[in-house]
């Protein structure tokens, strides 16, 4: 077993909810590849520093998880990542370790001052 | 002949520059790639070595993910800064350009910001 993380970005013209949904396809294929995710974050809908399929804008998801190779599905899951239309960026890499902790990601989130909802 | 009484006769070409003292002191037109002792009125001067950010205590780890970290060592036309500007130690600057290249690849960070 080894830990792995993977991000990958969503086309934007999906809602938070749509993004979500996807995020929840590939957590599942990691359970059914009997990978342990320990952590799953959603960093929102952040700006591209260049233009990505004539995108500027995507949805950032981010898993951290254990997982085996051999069960194949580091390759399975980014060929799925590959032909998916609503994905169009991702990166896997190994780490030595995963913690639950939040990543930089997440806590510079959390500094900003959160934003009223315009249906409030 | 030394090269500190070589350079003093070849004063013409030099340049004025404040010093850190806050007063104005003449430094010799270094030769290319010499940028490590810089020559202050023929006299040899070393740089104080700046430490590692990376390196003993409390350091941050580098990580593709922190933006904030990463933000510090790319220029602002998304270039990565050299060390010898930064004070990276060798290892740790390896280390910082893959975390750099990976928060390319996830458009976290510009490839070019012309």
């Amino acid at each position: 077993m080894a830990f792995y993380e993977t991000t990958f970005i969503v086309r934007p013209d999906l809602t938070s909810q749509q993004a979500e949904q996807v995020g929840e396809k590939f957590s599942a294929l990691i359970s059914e590849h009997k990978g342990k995710i320990i952590k799953t974050e959603n960093w929102g809908l952040r700006t591209l520093a260049y233009r990505l399929n004539k995108h500027r804008k995507g949805h950032y998801i981010h898993f951290g998880y254990e997982a085996n190779a051999s069960t194949g599905l580091i390759d399975k899951m980014e060929t799925l990542m590959q032909q998916s239309d609503d994905v169009i960026r991702f990166l896997t890499i190994r780490v030595d370790n995963v913690t639950k902790e939040p990543t930089a990601m997440m806590a510079a989130h959390e500094r900003k001052p959160s934003r009223p909802k315009a249906d409030a | 002949m030394t090269e500190a009484t070589a350079t003093t006769t070849t004063a013409p070409k030099s340049v004025t520059l404040k010093t850190p003292e806050g007063g104005f002191q003449q430094e010799e037109s270094r030769e290319r790639g010499d940028r490590k002792a810089p020559k202050i009125f023929g006299r040899p001067f070393f740089q104080r070595r700046k430490a590692c950010p990376f390196s003993g205590e409390n350091a941050p780890e580098i990580d593709y993910k922190d933006m904030r970290l990463l933000g510090r060592y790319v220029s602002e036309y998304g270039k990565i800064i050299p060390r010898h500007v930064t004070g990276v130690s060798a290892k740790k600057q390896r280390k910082l350009a893959q975390a750099i290249k990976r928060a390319r690849i996830l458009a976290l960070l510009p490839y070019s910001n012309r």
